[in-house]
């Protein structure tokens, strides 16, 4: 069976002050459903891009992206909406909740952009709510949450489409130790439900209970080492 | 000197920090500008009509009004030639009279040969109409005959230069003239549309035939008078003065009156008009547009100013914790205002300048524009003061942050605030109240110069048979045996709409009406396609100059003679009032209303005859395909026929249809450029809107688009909260344009409806402009990397 995303030779590079950046560089990975990966590696080195180039927010120069053996590298914006919609999950660092709208719309606006829905929405949206243990603010706005609230509001929001893969950058790079611990549990949860999960970490902690780690340094692969059972 | 580059160089770079911004404010000021300065333009050369002569309130026309009961119907700004002279002599109140007829004769210099419209002027007249000279003496110039007075302009169309006094005119080929005064061009607004004035002393010129036959009480000659200092002329003592010279009688009856020349330009129409008619009504309707337009560009720019409050409140909490006072931060914003608002301005003034030569021939505005300083310096005043008072709302609320922001992050917004739901209430109402002026205003002109014409004006050449050789009713045979003549006919003026001869007729109950007289041939009702309600037209016609026998009179005078059914006129006869007794006229048929050009009135009652010695139009209807080749073929006809004659003078129907409603085209015109403006304001508004909105929002637009939102869900986004402003705008808009278009097209006797079309054009237009612009930004404003915006926000 191919893997669920297959990066064969991406570059990726982008212009800051003036000046070209190589972000990723001659990048191949594959990443098999139901995975568990974690990429890490110093700051700037391409951790994020790599992660955007997989959940088709960027697009690489040159080189393809395979999801479910298809390219999408050159996909129509319109296709890698629909395939953002379906069928990936994404959780940052930062929440990025939308400020207007309540936990519960929220988590909602991940199913809207489906257009034909295959869950009955408010008993999905309840079934997450319960399970990252946010109901109880479900008509709170983001800036009445603490950043542990947001951030399972955010993971609430990630796999209420029940996606096939979960991209989460750095996501408890905001919070403290204990709220650091309880929404890493939960994305591990997610992954033992069969949900793949790639997740972008600092932490090595974090980074060594993934099945594969990837080692980036200077926008290219270093290594990769499977996690010793 | 440092503190003042200091003052005027931080805003600069501000400015050019939010180029795109600034450049927004600027464009749309500046189209909001130049659209109020040409307004201001054109009203100024309306309400400037003739003010370049000296004491020009001072010099009256006196107009004659044919008024048998009631209302006038027929009024003239020409009067009997005797009226000058008898108001001289024997009117305490006048000062001094003068005279001049309209005339056209080939003239010749060595330079050029043309047929050429000219004044026959009385030797005074300059005394009396003080024009400015710029060479010869004004005081003495037409007192012998055989002299001419001429503008700069036709002196270099005749000679190639403006030194020309002493220098011959031929006129006719065998009349020499000399010119013994040059004067200074006119402008556009005057209603001397003619440039040359030959001396009426010659025994041949046309003052001097009517002097000679004092019983030609036609009206002929535009009379002006002047008033002795506090004396009136009321209408009393002129009718008066005409009765006791015989020129009004109760049969005949005639009143005077004697309007500033000035005010000509903005009476009702009337026969042989001076000059073409301005339309008070039009002029404060483009006043209003104008300032709407204005206030729509200021409430622009200050709403761009404001939606930068979003961006810029920050860095003022900053300046604020730095020390900075509120009045240093509201004068910065004031100074980059300023700084916009002159840009803005000197683009505006360019502009016109630029675009008025392309404007000029439809809105005939004639003087550069910057001619007279107070002008230029007013308008750029004016508006420098009104789009500064635009920039005081957002300076105080940007200078009214609070240090404390300095702490946060600028709030994003979630779609257009109530005020700003507001304005865009307000600016789409304007929109489509413009639009569909304009549309209705277009269908209207279309209807009068086309539909309502019930033929095809572009195809029918009006030949001019009248110049300075009888009329002669044998031209009809060779035209037509031309293979590009379709049919012909003669008439006494129709279809045009000028030179009207009006008549009287006695009821049976002894009230007289009045009539327009005209003499046609037999062929001109199925010509023009006037339907006949009863009886016959003629067979025949006749050149005697005596009192037609049988007569056709048309549905309006059926009504006015006060017959129930056109069959109850016919073989009846009815009395034409008459000094020397009536004359008894017999109705041979009746005829529909016939609609020519105009369809401003009521269809006026009409008799027609058929005397042929009247005869100054031959109506020609060309076959299509050969258009050019026919009217060469006629030409030469003409000069076979009357070798001695001048060029034949010849007009399609159409160009003389569009001539009459030239007003009409000229509203259509503006209205049209004003909404052209208002929807290139309209854009500007909406695309810094958008632009401010996107900024505000792109982080929520980044997030959304991770989530699988399309574009065309992106789209919807930013176009959702414009939806309800913009069906407000159509239900405020639509009933009041439609309560407008109403009450302007019943001001015409025929009309068109006002039509929902021109309503759901104007609708669908507005939300087109809305969401094309907002769509079309929202699609080519997307990060160069969507994830950006979700990177390093905190």
């Amino acid at each position: 069976m191919a893997p669920l995303i297959s990066l064969r030779g991406v570059n990726f590079s982008y212009r800051a002050a003036g000046r070209r950046v190589d972000a990723l560089r001659d990048i191949t990975l594959d990443v098999e459903r139901g995975e568990f990966v974690s990429i890490c590696g110093p700051s700037g080195c391409g951790k994020s891009t790599l992660l955007n180039i997989m959940g088709t927010l960027d697009r690489p120069e040159t080189g393809s992206v395979l999801f479910h053996g298809q390219n999408v590298a050159d996909a129509a914006p319109g296709a890698l909406a629909r395939l953002r919609a379906f069928d990936i999950g994404f959780v940052f660092q930062s929440f990025n909740l939308i400020d207007s709208l309540s936990v519960y719309e929220n988590i909602k606006l991940a199913l809207l952009y489906r257009h034909k829905p295959d869950f009955h929405i408010d008993e999905r949206v309840q079934e997450v709510m319960d399970l990252v243990g946010i109901a109880h603010r479900a008509n709170h706005l983001p800036n009445q949450l603490s950043g542990g609230q947001q951030q399972r509001c955010a993971i609430a929001r990630a796999i209420v489409g029940k996606p096939s893969i979960i991209l989460a950058d750095e996501p408890t790079g905001n919070l403290d130790s204990e709220n650091a611990a309880q929404i890493f549990n939960i994305l591990k949860a997610v992954n033992a439900e069969g949900c793949t999960l790639v997740i972008v970490t600092h932490a090595p902690a974090q980074a060594d209970q993934a099945e594969r780690i990837v080692e980036m340094l200077d926008g290219k692969i270093q290594f990769t080492r499977r996690r010793l059972s | 000197m440092m503190r003042l580059a200091q003052g005027f160089g931080q805003p600069g770079r501000i400015l050019s920090r939010y180029w795109g911004m600034s450049l927004l404010k600027v464009l749309s000021l500046a189209i909001g500008f130049a659209a109020a300065f040409i307004v201001a333009l054109e009203v100024r050369s309306e309400l400037g009509f003739d003010r370049f002569i000296p004491d020009a309130d001072n010099i009256y026309l006196l107009r004659t009004l044919y008024a048998p009961d009631g209302p006038e119907q027929v009024s003239s700004d020409q009067s009997p030639a005797g009226m000058a002279k008898w108001l001289a002599k024997e009117s305490p109140s006048i000062d001094a009279a003068s005279r001049l007829v309209t005339a056209e004769w080939p003239m010749r210099t060595p330079r050029i040969t043309t047929q050429q419209p000219f004044y026959w002027a009385d030797s005074n007249f300059f005394d009396l109409v003080p024009l400015k000279a710029v060479s010869g003496d004004l005081s003495h110039a037409l007192q012998k005959p055989d002299s001419m007075v001429l503008t700069q302009k036709m002196a270099r169309a005749f000679f190639g230069r403006e030194d020309v006094v002493g220098q011959t005119v031929m006129l006719s080929d065998w009349l020499p003239v000399t010119v013994t005064a040059v004067l200074a061009d006119f402008p556009d607004n005057t209603s001397f549309g003619r440039q040359i004035f030959i001396s009426s002393e010659a025994g041949y010129s046309m003052l001097s035939i009517l002097d000679a036959h004092p019983e030609w009480n036609w009206t002929s000659c535009l009379t002006f008078v002047r008033l002795k200092p506090g004396a009136s002329a009321p209408a009393a003592s002129l009718s008066a003065l005409a009765t006791r010279h015989g020129v009004s009688s109760r049969e005949h009856p005639m009143t005077f009156e004697i309007v500033a020349l000035p005010r000509v330009h903005f009476l009702p129409r009337a026969d042989a008009p001076i000059a073409p008619r301005g339309h008070p009504d039009t002029i404060i309707a483009m006043i209003a547009v104008a300032i709407l337009i204005v206030v729509l560009a200021v409430v622009n720019f200050s709403e761009l100013m404001a939606i930068q409050i979003d961006e810029r409140r920050h860095e003022m909490a900053i300046r604020k914790t730095l020390g900075a006072k509120t009045h240093e931060i509201c004068l910065q914003v004031l100074v980059e205002a300023a700084i916009l608002v002159s840009l803005a301005l000197v683009l505006a003034a360019a502009a016109v300048e630029r675009f008025l030569p392309v404007l000029d021939p439809i809105m005939r505005i004639g003087q550069s524009p910057w001619s007279e300083a107070w002008f230029l310096w007013g308008s750029l005043s004016v508006g420098f003061i009104i789009a500064m008072l635009g920039a005081f709302y957002p300076a105080l609320a940007l200078a009214s942050v609070h240090p404390r922001l300095s702490r946060n992050r600028p709030p994003s917004s979630s779609g257009p605030s109530l005020s700003r739901s507001l304005w865009t209430v307000a600016r789409f109402s304007l929109l489509i109240l413009l639009l569909m002026t304009s549309y209705t205003v277009y269908q209207q002109w279309r209807f009068a110069t086309s539909d309502a014409l019930n033929h095809d004006a572009n195809r029918i050449l009006l030949l001019n048979t009248a110049s300075d050789v009888p009329a002669d009713v044998t031209l009809r045979k060779p035209l037509l045996a031309l293979k590009g003549v379709q049919k012909a006919t003669y008439s006494r003026s129709l279809p045009e709409q000028s030179n009207i001869w009006p008549d009287w007729i006695r009821r049976a109950d002894g009230q007289i009406i009045q009539a327009q007289r005209q003499s046609v041939d037999p062929h001109f009702f199925e010509f023009y396609d006037v339907r006949s309600l009863a009886g016959q037209t003629f067979s025949n016609t006749y050149a005697e100059l005596t009192p037609a026998r049988d007569v056709v009179i048309n549905r309006a005078a059926l009504q006015a003679l006060g017959f129930k059914a056109p069959q109850d006129a016919v073989g009846r006869d009815i009395n034409l009032a008459r000094d020397t007794g009536d004359i008894v006229s017999h109705v041979i048929g009746v005829v529909d209303n016939i609609r020519l050009a105009d369809i401003r009135e009521p269809a006026a009652p009409m008799i027609f005859d058929n005397q042929s010695a009247f005869f100054n139009r031959l109506s020609v209807k060309l076959a299509p395909g050969s258009e050019t080749e026919t009217i060469g073929q006629i030409d030469r006809i003409w000069r076979q026929a009357y070798p001695r004659a001048g060029p034949l003078e010849k007009q399609f129907y159409s160009e003389y249809v569009r001539a009459e409603y030239a007003d009409m085209y000229q509203q259509w015109y503006v209205f049209g450029l004003l909404s052209v403006i208002g929807v290139t304001v309209c854009i500007f508004g909406l695309i810094g809107l958008s632009i401010h909105i996107y900024r505000t929002d792109r982080k929520e637009i980044a997030i959304r688009n991770a989530l699988g939102a399309s574009k065309a869900d992106l789209i919807a986004l930013r176009l959702k909260p414009y939806l309800r402003p913009l069906l407000i705008a159509n239900l405020i808009a639509g009933p009041l344009a439609w309560g407008i278009a109403v009450t302007w097209l019943h001001t015409f006797a025929l009309h068109v409806n006002p039509s929902w079309l021109a309503f759901l054009l104007a609708s669908a237009s507005t939300f087109l402009i809305a969401f094309g612009t907002l769509a079309i930004h929202t699609a080519l404003a997307q990060p160069a990397r969507s994830s950006s915006p979700l990177r390093n926000l905190e």
